[in-house]
């Protein structure tokens, strides 16, 4: 076989080896997400509210595994911008608090938990800003999605209680 | 075309006759003819014949030319060339060890659908406490640092249900 050809195959296998290399990146993905929020709670226990800012940073920061589903990453980062928002409300900068809230958002409204947080914490950025007709209606939104979630777990918990005899 | 240039003068056809009779009298030399005709004619007849040697110059020309004959006959080192296959066949021979060793892993282990992992039920604590938050105006963020607090618990919650279904602890 010449050099030509033995390039040829060569670079067809590389291509092939590129193309088939394994992605198991999903889980350490959440790993570390989770490892952050840790930390970021053992800094604020310790007082250090910038550096516990910088590890929730990072979570956002990082890019997302094509292979984690969109719901799941949705919720982890919905969660962690809540938790820059509160910090950033702490630190008395509500426009701030409120900027997290809006990146917090644009990955979907579902009427879930973490939005209802988010929300929450856009009506106490607005509140602080002395925008009380916006803050009223961020409350009203995490308020009705509160009050589902309320049901659903009565309900549950209803459906698991052994109930009476007819 | 001028039109004196298309009828050849006396001198030019004289010219031509003479080159003419110069080639026709090969071995006579020519007599006659101009000296100007003969070299052109000499020259004409160089360049139709192959090229010659004369026999006393034989021995000398060989012992000349025949070593870089030999030479150009002899292949060239192709380590250059060896190299530029290595680099390349190396690399992609571990691309392919790499494309055929995951092979049988892959049967092994099939890869996971993006399968959605509903988070947890929250508790009635942290739900008290979010309906708390969303009233707002109260103690300076008192009701949201409660949320922030019971949020914690759930959290490790959350992340260690998405770790255990996505396999992340290994």
């Amino acid at each position: 076989m010449t050099v030509r050809g033995l390039t040829l195959v060569a670079l067809t296998a590389l291509a092939l080896g590129c193309s088939k290399a394994p992605r198991d990146s999903e889980g350490p993905w959440i790993a570390e997400a989770a490892r952050r929020h840790a930390l970021a709670d053992e800094r604020l226990a310790a007082g250090d509210r910038p550096a516990a800012r910088a590890e929730l940073l990072a979570v956002v920061g990082a890019s997302v595994p094509t292979d984690v589903p969109d719901a799941d990453s949705r919720g982890v980062l919905q969660d962690t911008y809540f938790r820059l928002a509160k910090l950033d409300l702490d630190a008395r900068d509500p426009r701030a608090a409120l900027a997290d809230t809006d990146l917090g958002l644009s990955y979907g409204k579902p009427a879930d938990l973490f939005v209802a947080n988010l929300l929450i914490a856009r009506g106490a950025a607005h509140e602080a800003l002395g925008n009380a007709p916006a803050a009223a209606e961020a409350y009203h939104q995490a308020l009705a999605i509160n009050d589902r979630l309320l049901a659903e777990t009565l309900g549950d918990k209803a459906d698991d209680s052994p109930g009476e005899a007819p | 075309m001028k039109p004196e240039d298309e009828q050849p003068s006396e001198e030019e056809l004289r010219e031509a006759a003479a080159l003419a009779a110069a080639l026709e009298n090969d071995a006579g030399g020519g007599a006659g003819a101009p000296s100007d005709a003969l070299e052109t004619a000499a020259l004409l007849r160089q360049a139709r014949a192959p090229l010659m040697v004369s026999p006393a110059h034989e021995p000398i020309t060989a012992a000349q030319v025949a070593p870089a004959l030999d030479g150009r006959r002899t292949p060239r080192p192709r380590r250059g060339r060896m190299w530029i296959a290595l680099s390349v066949i190396a690399p992609a021979a571990a691309a392919g060890w790499l494309f055929f060793a995951q092979r049988p892993m892959q049967r092994l282990r099939p890869i996971q659908p993006k399968i959605y992992v509903a988070p947890p039920a929250p508790s009635s604590d942290l739900l008290a406490a979010q309906a708390a938050a969303t009233r707002g105006g109260g103690p300076a963020g008192a009701a949201l640092a409660r949320l922030d607090q019971e949020m914690r618990a759930y959290r490790r919650l959350y992340h260690e249900g998405l770790r255990r279904s996505h396999g992340g602890t290994r």
